[in-house]
């Protein structure tokens, strides 16, 4: 009997795209549309954190924050961790991505550098307007059409001045489609996929307004660059053999024009669809974590699990019903959340300090605060009790105990 | 350089915060830890981040809670890139000594421990008087100068097995009553001797920790010390009619055995064998004192005393028949948590000054190192005291957090509990679901009304909004508590 074929990997990751933003365009996105139809769609993903790069370091070490230690965007991910194409690349997985990464800091138009070890193709590009001389796809928009780029960046970068003029802003919005980012992004994957497997491959979209160019604690959606991704996941999936597990998911959600509250459930409730060939598609409805996605990827493939890890499969396990998520932003009041099925508790920490307490199934905008209500009161001693628990939780206990003392 | 102060880390295992003379203890025979007090400052309020041994030392060498360092239970190893400040010392110039228990790693099973990166020149290691390890380095030392004493007690290798000897025992072992030059306390005292007398590096200022395994179980001291001890003296222990019912289901466990089971509980024994336990208790401290007096004594003979900052502490308390419980487990009372805390240093920190404010045993390794004049390490947690030892108490966190995580013997479920103190009140969480699968339960106490942590508050009606403020309090404490310490290089 011959052993399976070891399935590939594909991971899509948008770099901001909540779930209710993704269901409100899903209409106009066909591929996203009937790919979930054919997925494990888990309609309730968090991740821990509103920022992009604490999310995306759960992402892909299955840890949570309170593990991997990356707390706030422009913090590098520890050396100890091992991110999950680093895991497949040790099990003989060819590993590349392209677009976006962010696990490291990237302001001032800073080059970001895979490890050693973590992947064989590193076509990064932290998004359209990121200007680092390594960006790949302004690399390549110089080269395929230097006329656009040029009217697009009219000038040399500089480091000190990264601020994006509203010129070059909408002359990037305003390339054609076949030029766009993600279109780069899709012609490049399926470059890659071509070259055979077992493969696992990181797609990094970037559908945030901010193009990569600037910070947003909270980003909103630029729906044509949706589109472009969807239109180019397309020509993605026709090309992908059938032996490959696609996840798709976020680095975090995103709001829409208003400015919302950063911990609103628009920032760190994302999309999760899982597709596999002998995974019958089901809509689940119990919260998880984006950190449940390496075990669970590594299960599917039959790779050993990272020592240090928190998150839970997902295919195999009940899921955890709530999810914890903090922000730490050093610019901001540090604030922790916990949502379980139909409450949702903020605690904006220090002072002044603040609490809010929602009915997710009666308001699931978090419009109405209902911490001081008195009808509520346990309700809400109730939440501060789940909260410690999960935090608790979620505590770096890796170690494992060899002996009784 | 050469005005650095050396330091004396004195520690002592499983001492409650209240055993000495100067903390209240009347019957406690410590005129030499009394005189530390009296030429330094006591910190009345000091707490560890955990009640057993291997994870609170962890906090003292990381400057870290346990919930960072990730040592969060006995036979957990302290993970790899986990720094110590002993290191840093070390590369400040110190000349560095660890004499006695260390327990950064498994010892069971009469595990040598291994050496961590942790800058010492001197590491004369013995995780317990009774540890068969080949290495303990008091057996070495009793086969030369106590050949007949070590034979006597030790007549062949020991079995693996029996590695829970001392634990088991229901009074003191052969090696607690061995006479005082035989004694662990003895030895540890002489080595430090040695170091401070002659082994140092002179051109160099000198850490050494001396750490003693007394007071710990199994509770046996040498006759001549008991004999110093008026039992009658001491108080019966801290308890009321029905206490158990009042608290947590666990407390119940845990006064029928100790150690998850494995060892003999309160309810093991008659109140005359408590009461003699107490007494064999305070006979170790006498011992102890004995020989920081001794230490102390080198220190000023050696024309050291003054430049040396000397501190004296310990890594948990002990239950010693309080709240019906002996030994130690999850309970948060100040009986685990609450460990003396003096720091001697001549003409720079206030004789005689008592504090009151909490303060916690991850501060002490930011003291010594604000002390020496080097750069906190990264990830240090703790706060230096220095500032509070001079009056400056302004942006001193004003709360102590203790966290146990099943750091004890296992049990199913599994147990994780969480104490913070602040101002009078103190309030302990038994974590239950989605942290382990015990039932979730409480223990509120004022302190000022009951420093006994007698009357449990946590299901008074009249308490319930004070009830609910410790819980954000402790969840606002818990995320100040994160470790957040890759530096944010970039902005983005």
């Amino acid at each position: 009997m011959t052993p399976p074929a070891r399935p590939n990997i594909l991971m899509v990751v948008f770099d901001s795209l909540g779930e209710t933003a993704l269901q409100e365009h899903i209409d106009v996105l066909p591929t996203l549309r009937a790919l979930q139809s054919n997925s494990l769609h888990f309609s309730q993903a968090f991740t821990c954190s509103p920022e992009s790069s604490p999310a995306r370091a759960s992402l892909f070490t299955g840890l949570d924050v309170a593990a991997h230690n990356l707390w706030t965007d422009g913090v590098a991910l520890p050396g100890r961790e091992t991110p999950l194409p680093e895991v497949f690349a040790q099990n003989g997985y060819d590993s590349w991505l392209v677009g976006r990464r962010h696990l490291a800091g990237v302001s001032n138009w800073t080059t970001e550098h895979a490890r050693p070890n973590e992947y064989h193709h590193f076509d990064w590009a932290h998004g359209p307007l990121h200007r680092s001389r390594q960006n790949a796809y302004l690399s390549w928009l110089e080269h395929t059409a230097p006329s656009i780029y040029t009217e697009v960046f009219p000038r040399q970068a500089d480091p000190d001045d990264t601020e994006i003029p509203q010129a070059h802003h909408e002359a990037m919005a305003n390339v054609p489609d076949h030029l766009s980012f993600n279109a780069w992004v899709g012609t490049k994957v399926c470059g890659r996929v071509e070259l055979g497997g077992p493969f696992f491959g990181v797609a990094g979209f970037v559908v945030g307004h901010s193009m990569g160019g600037g910070p947003a604690l909270v980003e909103a959606l630029d729906p044509k660059a949706l589109r472009q991704a969807d239109a180019a996941l397309a020509t993605v999936l026709s090309g992908v053999p059938q032996n490959t597990v696609i996840v798709v998911t976020a680095g975090r959600g995103c709001v829409g024009s208003v400015a919302a509250q950063p911990l609103n459930n628009a920032a760190i409730h994302v999309p999760l669809l899982l597709c596999a060939p002998h995974l019958a598609q089901q809509s689940i409805g119990g919260l998880v974590s984006t950190m449940d996605v390496v075990p669970t990827l590594c299960d599917l493939a039959q790779v050993r699990r990272p020592q240090r890890l928190q998150g839970q499969c997902l295919t195999s396990v009940t899921p955890r019903g709530w999810a914890l998520s903090r922000l730490r932003h050093p610019g901001h009041p540090h604030q922790t959340a916990l949502n379980t099925k139909h409450w949702k508790l903020v605690l904006t920490h220090g002072e002044p300090r603040e609490t809010r307490l929602y009915d997710l199934s009666s308001d699931p905008k978090e419009a109405k605060n209902l911490a001081a209500d008195p009808a509520h009161q346990d309700r809400l001693e109730e939440m501060l009790d789940h909260m410690m628990d999960a935090r608790v939780a979620l505590e770096d206990r890796t170690e494992p105990r060899i002996a009784k003392f | 350089m050469s005005d650095r102060p050396n330091i004396l880390l004195i520690c002592t295992d499983q001492q409650r915060g209240d055993s000495l003379g100067c903390t209240g203890a009347s019957w406690a025979v410590t005129p030499n830890l009394d005189r530390l007090a009296a030429g330094g400052t006591l910190f009345e309020n000091c707490y560890v981040q955990n009640p057993l041994c291997s994870p609170s030392r962890a906090s003292l060498f990381t400057g870290k809670y346990p919930s960072n360092h990730g040592l969060y239970a006995n036979g957990v190893p302290l993970p790899k890139g986990q720094h110590m400040f002993t290191r840093t010392l070390a590369d400040a110039g110190y000349d560095c000594g660890m004499i006695g228990k260390q327990h950064l790693a498994p010892c069971d099973t009469w595990r040598t421990e291994p050496r961590q990166n942790d800058g010492y020149r001197v590491f004369e290691w013995a995780h317990g008087p009774n540890h068969r390890a080949l290495e303990n380095d008091y057996h070495r030392w009793l086969r030369k100068t106590h050949p007949d004493v070590y034979q006597g007690i030790f007549p062949d290798t020991g079995a693996n097995e029996n590695t829970e000897y001392s634990n088991r025992a229901r009074t003191g072992t052969p090696i607690d009553h061995v006479p005082k030059e035989a004694h662990y306390s003895h030895w540890v005292a002489e080595r430090a001797i040695d170091f401070i007398s002659h082994d140092r590096a002179k051109s160099k200022p000198f850490f050494l920790m001396a750490s003693f395994f007394d007071p710990h179980h199994s509770f046996g001291a040498p006759q001549e010390f008991r004999d110093m001890i008026d039992a009658d003296a001491i108080p019966e222990p801290n308890t009321k009619p029905g206490e158990l019912d009042e608290k947590p289901k666990d407390h119940r466990a845990c006064s029928e055995k100790s150690y998850s089971g494995t060892a003999p509980g309160f309810q093991d024994y008659t109140g005359a064998e408590i009461n003699e336990i107490r007494a064999q208790y305070w006979a170790m401290i006498a011992l102890i004192d004995y020989e920081v007096g001794r230490m102390l004594g080198a220190l000023e003979e050696a024309g050291v005393l003054e430049n040396t900052l000397v501190i004296f502490s310990s890594d948990h308390g002990e239950m010693l028949g309080n709240h019906q419980q002996l030994l130690k487990g999850p309970q948060l009372y100040d009986d685990l948590c609450r460990v003396p805390l003096i720091a001697r240093w001549s003409g720079q920190i206030p004789a005689g000054q008592r504090i009151a404010n909490p303060v916690q045993w991850i501060d002490l390794s930011a003291t010594i190192l604000a002390a020496s004049g080097c750069a906190p390490g990264a990830g240090v947690q703790g706060q230096s005291l220095l500032p509070l030892v001079f009056g400056e108490d302004a942006g001193f966190r004003t709360w102590a957090l203790s966290e146990y995580r099943y750091s004890g013997f296992h049990t199913e479920p599994l147990i994780m509990t969480t104490m913070l103190r602040q101002g009078d009140w103190k309030l302990i969480i038994w974590h239950g679901s989605p942290a382990c699968g015990n039932t979730r339960a409480g223990e509120l106490y004022n302190l000022a009304d009951d420093p006994g942590e007698l009357h449990n508050l946590y299901q008074s009606s009249d308490h319930t909004d004070q009830r609910r403020a410790m819980k954000q309090l402790l969840l606002d404490a818990m995320a100040e508590a994160e470790d957040r310490t890759p530096d944010q290089s970039r902005p983005w």
